[in-house]
C-alpha cells in the first residue's frame, strides 16, 4: 500500500495532522493557550489590584456594559451603569438598584495599580475605569475586590501549582517507571509492590491528614510549597505504572538488545534509547494529570486548608462561597467554578486528542 | 473450462493521512472452476487488497471504484448491499487467514466455532451440528478429531489451528477458497502438509482457489495458473509452468531471477579459529504454579552442542521455530535475556579467550569484534535517533573514539559500502524501505569492523529481489574483511546460496552437521530429508 519512493510524513506532521483533525481538542488547546496566557499577563489583564479592598462596594453583581444609554444615546466607549444600595424593609436584605446617573467609561491601555513583570514596574492595563468609578465585571465579593482580576491572578497560581505537582510526579514517575520496567526481577518485583501501595492508598484522608499537620502560623509561600510536596506523594504511582508497562513492551525489541551487542551500558541505554520513546506517551499522561490536580487543589483550598491568603487561588476564592446564604444572595462569587471546568475540560480534551493523535495504531475515521 | 469468477477493472484507493493511496489499479482476471490460481507479489504489491475487494471485506478507509465488475458464477455482485454480501461470505465463498494464532475466538471451543458458521448460513439440530463438525475435523485430518471438539483454540498448534481454519472455510461447500499468506506463519514441514490437505480438498469438492503468496516454491507446488502483481497492476498471467520457464515480462523475469541460488564457496580450513563452543547446554527455568504448589518448570532450549568456525567461515544454522537457534547463536555473544532464570554451561572461546564467564564489563572489549545483525528491520532501528546516531553509537560506547571528524568519516565510510547514500545519515529510519533498514542495520554492525557476525534471519522478513541484494552484500563484506558469520534461517534456499558448513537444530539439539552441500544433497536424518523435500521439491 505504500508507495515506496515517497517519503512518508515524520511522525510529528502526521501528530499534528491527526491532531487538527479533531475539533474537540483544536477546543483544548485553545482553553489551554487562553489559560497559559491569562495567566502569564494576569497583572496586566486585571483592572484592579486583585487584594485591593473596597468598603463601599462590597457584594456588587456583574456589571454589563453598554454602548447606548437608557435614552438610545450612542457612546463609542462603552459604559456600565453603577448601583444604589438600598434597603429592603420587608427582609432586611440590603438591595441593588441600577443607577442610570452613574456612567462608569472604560478606558484602554489604560495606567492604573503598580505591578512588576519580569522585574520591570509596570502600571498599564488592557482596561480599566477612571479614579472614583469601578466597575465589576463579575461582580465583587465580600470586601468589594474585583472577582474578575482575582480570577486571573487565581489562574497564576492554580497553574503553577499544578505545574509544580506535575513536575515533581513526572520526573518520579519516569525514574520510578523506566528503572523497573528495564532492570526487572526482583528490583521490579520490589518497586511494584510500593507502586500497588501508593496507588491503593486512600488519597484524601492521607492529603488531609498531612495538610493537617501544617502549622497554621506557616509562610504561606511554605504551605504553597508543601501542599505540592503532598500531593505528589501518590499522584507518581499511575504514571509509573504507564511508564513500566511501556518500558517493558519497549525493552524486548531488537534495538535494545542491538545497542547492548554495541556495549552501551544500562544509564546509556535507558537515557538514549528508552527515554524518548516512552515521551509521547508521558506527554499525554500529563495533560490528563493537570486537571486532576487543579480539581485536587481547588477543593483542598475550597475547605480553607490549601493555599493561604495572600495567595489568590479559585479554590480559595470559592471558599467564601461555603455558606449557602451568601450563594443565595450572591450567586456570581461562584464564578471561579467556570474558571475551574473550562481549565479542566480544556486538559482534558487536549490530552485525549493528543492521545488519540499519537497512538500510531488509531484506525484512521471513515471520511 | 468456465470461469468462476470475472473481475473486471478492479480498481481500490485508500483515504490515508497523508493524502490517497492507490493500491489497485484496476485490474481483471478470472478465477476459472477447479482451478488454483495464485496471486503472487511482494509486499505492498496489492495482492491481499485484491483478494478482500472481491468479498468486500476492505478497511474502512477503502475505496473500491464505482466501475469495477465482480461476476460470480454468472451474477454481477459488485452491485449487492452488504446484507447480501453476508449471504455470500463463508458461503460461496470464504476465506482464510495468514496468523492462526488471531484469527480463532480464544473464548469459544472449536466445536463453537465450526459450527457457527454453519448455523449463520442454514438450520441445523444439534445432533446433526456436532456430526458435521466432527466430519469436517476428520476431513481436515486433524489427529483425535472426538476429544478436540470441546477443545479450545490454545490448546492446538499453529498446524492445528489453520486446519481449523480450513474446516471453517469448507464447512459450507465454498465455490471459492480465498487463502491470503495460509502457511507464511508456520514452519516448512507443517506448510507443505497444510498444502497437500488443500489439494486434496479442492479435488474433493471441485472448487476454485485463489492462492495469495509471495513464495515461489509454493506458487511451483500448488497453483495451476498465476498473476503476478507489482505495484497494484497485474504485470503477468499465465499457466505456472509458463511463466516458470518462459517468463514474458520484466518484472517476472527479475523475480524469478531473484530466487537464492546455489553457490560455489570457499573458505580456509586451515584458518585461525574464531569461536569455539563446547558442550552447550543452556536451559530455563521458570517458575509455575501447577494445582497451588510452585513447580520450576525447565525447558532444555540447547542440548550439549558443540561448534567451531575459522575465519571466513559461514554456520548455516537451520530449524524450525523453537528449537533454539537463536538462544545459541545469542548465547555465544552473551545476549541472552537477563531476566529468565538461564542456566548455561560449557565453554565458548573467543580467539583464545574464554569469555563465558566474563563479566558485562569485563566482556565489554570484546563487543565492537562481536557483531548481530537482526531479522526485523523495524524493531532493531530505535525511530528516535537518526542514522548517523544508530551508525556511531558502537563507535562511542564500544571504541570509545572521541574525535568528531574520525567518526563521521567512519561512518561515510561504512555507508558507502552497505550502498547507502551518506548524505542521507541526517534522516530518520521510518524514511527507509525495508531494505534500506537492513543495510543500516548491518552498517551498525560492520562500522566496528568485527570479527564475528550472528546474521538472525536477516533476510526474512524483506521480499524477494531485496533478499537476493542483502545476500549479496553480506557475501561482499565477509570477502572484503573475513568476517565469519553463523547465519540463521528456516529458508534452505537462502542457507544453500551463503553457507559453507551447516548445523540442522531441532528441539535443542543438533540433527546433522558438516558442510552444507553434502548435507543438502545427501541428508541422513528422516527429519532433515522432509526438510529439504518441502523447501525443494516441485509437484505438478
Amino acid at each position: 500500500m505504500e508507495n515506496s519512493n515517497k517519503i512518508p510524513n515524520s511522525y510529528f506532521s502526521l501528530v499534528r495532522k491527526r491532531f487538527f483533525a479533531n475539533r474537540v481538542g483544536i477546543l483544548g488547546l485553545f482553553f489551554v493557550f487562553f489559560l497559559i496566557f491569562t495567566a502569564v499577563f494576569a497583572d496586566f489583564l486585571s483592572p484592579y489590584n486583585p487584594a485591593g479592598r473596597d468598603s463601599d462596594r462590597v457584594f456588587y453583581p456583574p456589571q454589563g456594559i453598554n454602548f447606548f444609554d437608557e435614552d438610545y444615546n450612542f457612546s463609542l466607549r462603552p459604559f456600565a451603569y453603577g448601583f444604589i444600595e438600598g434597603f429592603n424593609p420587608d427582609t432586611f436584605e440590603p438591595t441593588m438598584e441600577t443607577d442610570y446617573s452613574q456612567k462608569n467609561y472604560i478606558y484602554f491601555f489604560t495606567r492604573g495599580w503598580e505591578y512588576k513583570f519580569l522585574g520591570i514596574n509596570l502600571d498599564i492595563h488592557l482596561f480599566s475605569t477612571k479614579e472614583g468609578s469601578k466597575i465589576f465585571l463579575l461582580g465583587s465579593d465580600a470586601y468589594g475586590r474585583d472577582m474578575l482580576s482575582r480570577v486571573f491572578k487565581g489562574s497564576r497560581v492554580t497553574l503553577l501549582f499544578a505545574l509544580i505537582v506535575v513536575s515533581i510526579t513526572t520526573v518520579i514517575g519516569i525514574l520510578v517507571g523506566i528503572s523497573s520496567g528495564y532492570f526487572a526481577g526482583k528490583f521490579d518485583i520490589a518497586t511494584q509492590r510500593i507502586t500497588e501501595l501508593a496507588l491503593a492508598f486512600p488519597e484524601l484522608p492521607l492529603y488531609l491528614s498531612l495538610v493537617a499537620i501544617l502549622p497554621r502560623q506557616m509562610d504561606p509561600f511554605l504551605v504553597f510549597i508543601f501542599m505540592a510536596f503532598i500531593l505528589s506523594s501518590l499522584k507518581w504511582a499511575q504514571l509509573s505504572r504507564e511508564v513500566r508497562g511501556k518500558t517493558l513492551s519497549l525493552r524486548r525489541l531488537d534495538y535494545i538488545k542491538a545497542a547492548e551487542a554495541l556495549g552501551s551500558n544500562d544509564m546509556r541505554i535507558i537515557l538514549k534509547h528508552l527515554l524518548p520513546n516512552v515521551t509521547s506517551h508521558v506527554i499525554v499522561s500529563v495533560s490528563l494529570l493537570i486537571p486532576s490536580v487543579i480539581l485536587t487543589e481547588s477543593f483542598f483550598s475550597f475547605l480553607g486548608l490549601g493555599i493561604q491568603s495572600p495567595f489568590v487561588s479559585w479554590g480559595l476564592q470559592l471558599n467564601s462561597a461555603q455558606d449557602l446564604r451568601t450563594i443565595g444572595s450572591y450567586p456570581w462569587v461562584l464564578s471561579p467554578v467556570f474558571a475551574i471546568l473550562i481549565s479542566v475540560l480544556g486538559f482534558n480534551a487536549f490530552g485525549d486528542a493528543l492521545r488519540d493523535a499519537i497512538d500510531p495504531y488509531a484506525i484512521t475515521a471513515k471520511k | 473450462m468456465s470461469n468462476l469468477v470475472e473481475i473486471e477493472n478492479l480498481r481500490v484507493k485508500f483515504n490515508t493521512d497523508s493524502g490517497i493511496v492507490n493500491a489497485v489499479n484496476g485490474i481483471s482476471f478470472n478465477i476459472r472452476k477447479g482451478e488454483t490460481l495464485a496471486l503472487v507479489g511482494e509486499s505492498g504489491s496489492g495482492k491481499s487488497v485484491t483478494a478482500r475487494g472481491i468479498i468486500r471485506l476492505l478497511a474502512n478507509n477503502a475505496v473500491l471504484s464505482k466501475d469495477t465488475k465482480i461476476t460470480f458464477n454468472g451474477k454481477n455482485i459488485n452491485t449487492y448491499s452488504e446484507k447480501e454480501y453476508q449471504k455470500i461470505r463463508g458461503k460461496k465463498i470464504s476465506m482464510i487467514f495468514q496468523e492462526p494464532m488471531s484469527s480463532l475466538n480464544p473464548i469459544y471451543t472449536i466445536e463453537n466455532q465450526i459450527s457457527e458458521v454453519l448455523k449463520i448460513h442454514d438450520k441445523y439440530s444439534d445432533i446433526e451440528l456436532k456430526k458435521k463438525c466432527l466430519e469436517l475435523l476428520k476431513q481436515v485430518q486433524i489427529p483425535e478429531p472426538e476429544s478436540r471438539l470441546s477443545q479450545y483454540p490454545h490448546q492446538l498448534s499453529g498446524g492445528q489451528r489453520q486446519r481449523i481454519m480450513i474446516a471453517i472455510a469448507i464447512a459450507n461447500n465454498p465455490d471459492l477458497l480465498i487463502a491470503d499468506e495460509p502457511t507464511t506463519a508456520l514452519d516448512v514441514t507443517v506448510q507443505t502438509e497444510i498444502l497437500k490437505l488443500l489439494q486434496s480438498l479442492q479435488k474433493k469438492y471441485q472448487m476454485s482457489i485463489l492462492f495469495i503468496t509471495h513464495d515461489l516454491t509454493i506458487v511451483r507446488q500448488i497453483s495451476d495458473r498465476v498473476c503476478v502483481m507489482y505495484n497494484g497492476d497485474i504485470k503477468e498471467t499465465g499457466y505456472t509452468k509458463e511463466i516458470f520457464t518462459n517468463p514474458q515480462d520484466d518484472y517476472t523475469k527479475h523475480l524469478l531471477s531473484s530466487e537464492p541460488e546455489e553457490r560455489e564457496l570457499f573458505y580456509d580450513k586451515n584458518g585461525k579459529n574464531i569461536i569455539t563452543g563446547n558442550n552447550l547446554n543452556i536451559t530455563f527455568n521458570t517458575k509455575v504454579k501447577v494445582a497451588g504448589r510452585n513447580k520450576t518448570l525447565s525447558i532444555k532450549a540447547v542440548n550439549n552442542i558443540s561448534l567451531n568456525l575459522k575465519e571466513g567461515e559461514t554456520l548455516g544454522i537451520v530449524g524450525e521455530s523453537g528449537s533454539g537457534k537463536t538462544t545459541l547463536g545469542q548465547t555465544l555473544l552473551r545476549l541472552v535475556d537477563r531476566e529468565s532464570n538461564t542456566q548455561i554451561s560449557g565453554d565458548i572461546n573467543f580467539f583464545d579467550d574464554k569469555i563465558d564467564q566474563l563479566s558485562r564489563k569485563q566482556f565489554k572489549p570484546f563487543r565492537n569484534l562481536m557483531q548481530i545483525v537482526f531479522q526485523d528491520p523495524y524493531a532493531s532501528l530505535n525511530p528516535r535517533l537518526s542514522v548517523k546516531q544508530i551508525i556511531e553509537e558502537g563507535l562511542i560506547v564500544a571504541q570509545n573514539i572521541k574525535n568528531k571528524k574520525e567518526r563521521l568519516d567512519k561512518i561515510e565510510n561504512i555507508m558507502n559500502e552497505v550502498g547507502l547514500e551518506p548524505s542521507s545519515m541526517q534522516r530518520f529510519p521510518h524514511e527507509f524501505s525495508g531494505g534500506q533498514r537492513q543495510r543500516i542495520a548491518i552498517a551498525r554492525s560492520f562500522v566496528l569492523n568485527p570479527k564475528f557476525v550472528l546474521l538472525d534471519e536477516p533476510t526474512s522478513a524483506l521480499d524477494l529481489s531485496i533478499q537476493k541484494q542483502i545476500l549479496e552484500l553480506l557475501l561482499q563484506l565477509q570477502s572484503n574483511y573475513k568476517t565469519t558469520y553463523i547465519f540463521i534461517s528456516h529458508d534452505l534456499r537462502v542457507i544453500r546460496s551463503i553457507s559453507h558448513n551447516l548445523i540442522v537444530m531441532k528441539n535443542g539439539s543438533i540433527l546433522e552437521q558438516g558442510e552444507a552441500k553434502s548435507i543438502l544433497n545427501n541428508p541422513q536424518n528422516n527429519y532433515t530429508k522432509n526438510l529439504i523435500k518441502s523447501a525443494f521439491e516441485i509437484v505438478y
